[in-house]
């Protein structure tokens, strides 16, 4: 009983302390972020390795995503005659919440994990230590380029996805389950509003921070060999997922009171 | 405190020593792990001086001291007679520029070739040099740490051999024309030939550019080849500092023990 209360203990102070270093790893990306040198290259090859490499995987998904949902909301709504809602339906599940959710979901598994395997590949060959030794701040060169083209990156991404999925739901709804296509998307403006794109963009924007914040942090401080990167790769990728999801809910209260006014 | 950390004519010629750490101490885990109990070291310029010690004593751990990757609990660390401005980032890497590091395996970077490996300090330091000016610069390097720069300055370092990334990795640590030059463990891994080679190189780019060296090893064939002095870490102390002949001589049991290790290291391979 007492081991596994120390057990429990310990695991929630490694939680807190984790917690912590993350915080303060992501405050000194942000101060080295707002000064000189800038290093616009550098940034621009993360963002394209974030949002041009990951914008396929997006539409694959986005149009698989949107092409099952309007499927399984037809076969709900029909039973209450709300085969016009189906459009709408999907649109606002992806606007709000869908689209941020799984864009973070998808580049995570791509682009967060390939963050912590580049940075922890490069702390285990002593690369980062020689930049520092260089007299170059390794997190301004290495991290704030990563953080800073995620945060820019996922929105755009989240963006692709809706309008793929949308797309998705719209060619399954009127070609496959036989809806209206005037109807499908003929109550959209009176459901989905600007701001719910507004909640979908600002949560992106936040997952982006997340993954990225996590990939570096964990690949940033790898500690040991081959086998550690593999471990930092993981752990950033798990870590993550469940961040999002949970924060995802956290985020809809806080949003919904900001911008809605109401929960 | 002065924004930048200059070693003015003055500075360099009143110091004697390059590099002072005058009794450091500095523990690990909250205490519980102490790895210097009072270190005192003084590292004369011009001269190569080894710092030998067994694995896990810390002689990495000095390496981070004297860049200002770590903070003594106590004591000095004085570079040319001044001490390291841990508090004031841009100082501390105005410091850095005066020092140049092999790495144990030369931590070149995967990603870039042979040119941009070496003339990356160029580019974040000397922003005014124009690209010619820096291939011109990374080529003479090349050139003095023994390698043919229309042959490598394209290539990848997983093109390269264990002895050429070391080449490329010393051609690196000299480019920006430091005062001080760290190596950590430089022969470790190596082939014996690849180890005399390095070894000669170690001795010749302190000749050819007037610099101090200090490198870690635990390699004692090494250190007596080319040290002018040799200090022994042991214990969280240097318990022996003297020349090669006094190392051979010294009567500490750590150090009759690493040395007679490599005799006997050396018969056998010898039967």
């Amino acid at each position: 009983m007492t081991s596994w209360i120390s057990s429990v203990g310990a695991g929630f102070l490694g939680f807190v302390e984790q917690t912590g270093q993350i915080s303060r790893f992501f405050g000194q990306a942000l101060y080295w972020m707002f000064r000189p040198p800038f290093r616009f290259r550098l940034f621009l090859e993360q963002f394209i390795f974030v949002a041009n490499k990951s914008a396929f995987i997006v539409c694959l998904t986005g149009v698989f995503s949107g092409m099952v949902f309007a499927i399984q909301i037809y076969f709900g709504f029909r039973i209450i005659n709300a085969d016009a809602l189906v459009g709408p339906a999907v649109a606002i599940g992806f606007v709000r919440e869908l689209g941020p959710v799984f864009t973070g979901i998808v580049v995570t598994g791509r682009a967060g994990a390939a963050m912590a395997a580049q940075l922890g590949s490069m702390r285990v060959t002593e690369q980062i230590d020689a930049m520092d030794v260089m007299a170059v701040n390794s997190i301004q060169y290495l991290v704030v380029p990563r953080i800073a083209a995620s945060f820019i990156a996922l929105p755009l991404l989240s963006c692709l996805f809706i309008f793929v999925g949308n797309v998705g739901s719209y060619f399954t709804g009127v070609y496959l389950l036989g809806i209206d296509p005037v109807l499908f998307f003929a109550h959209l403006q009176e459901i989905v509003q600007v701001r719910d794109v507004t909640q979908g963009l600002i949560k992106a924007s936040i997952f982006g921070i997340i993954f990225s914040t996590i990939g570096t942090y964990k690949g940033y401080f790898t500690k040991g060999g081959a086998e550690a990167v593999g471990r930092s790769t993981n752990e950033a990728v798990v870590e993550t997922l469940v961040l999002i999801l949970v924060g995802d809910y956290f985020l809809t209260l806080v949003i919904r009171a900001f911008l809605y006014r109401t929960l | 405190m002065s924004n930048e950390f200059s070693l003015d004519a003055t500075t360099e010629s009143t110091a004697e020593h390059a590099i002072v750490l005058r009794d450091v101490h500095k523990s690990f885990g909250h205490g519980r792990y102490q790895v210097f109990k009072g270190v005192n070291l003084d590292v004369k310029r011009g001269e190569i001086t080894f710092v030998l010690g067994p694995s896990g004593v810390g002689k990495s751990v000095m390496l981070k001291h004297i860049l200002g990757l770590l903070k003594p609990d106590a004591g000095d660390v004085l570079i040319f007679g001044k001490p390291i401005p841990y508090d004031n980032a841009s100082a501390l890497n105005e410091m850095r520029k005066h020092f140049g590091m092999l790495f144990q395996y030369a931590a070149l970077f995967d990603d870039m070739t042979v040119f941009q490996n070496v003339a990356f300090p160029l580019v974040e330091h000397r922003r005014s040099m124009t690209h010619a000016e820096m291939r011109l610069k990374v080529s003479e390097k090349l050139l003095a740490v023994g390698l043919d720069p229309e042959q490598s300055l394209d290539k990848f370092p997983s093109e390269l051999s264990g002895g050429m990334k070391k080449r490329v990795g010393l051609a690196r640590a000299i480019v920006l024309e430091p005062q001080i030059l760290l190596y950590d463990e430089p022969t470790t891994g190596l082939d014996p030939v690849t180890r005399a080679m390095v070894d000669d190189l170690i001795v010749d780019t302190n000749k050819n550019f007037g610099l101090t060296s200090v490198v870690i090893s635990h390699d004692i064939p090494s250190a007596l080849y080319s040290a002018d002095h040799i200090a022994f870490l042991f214990g969280g102390q240097i318990v022996f500092y003297g020349t090669t002949a006094g190392f051979r001589e010294c009567q500490h049991p750590m150090v009759q023990n690493f040395l007679q290790s490599e005799e006997r290291h050396r018969k056998e391979m010898h039967v």
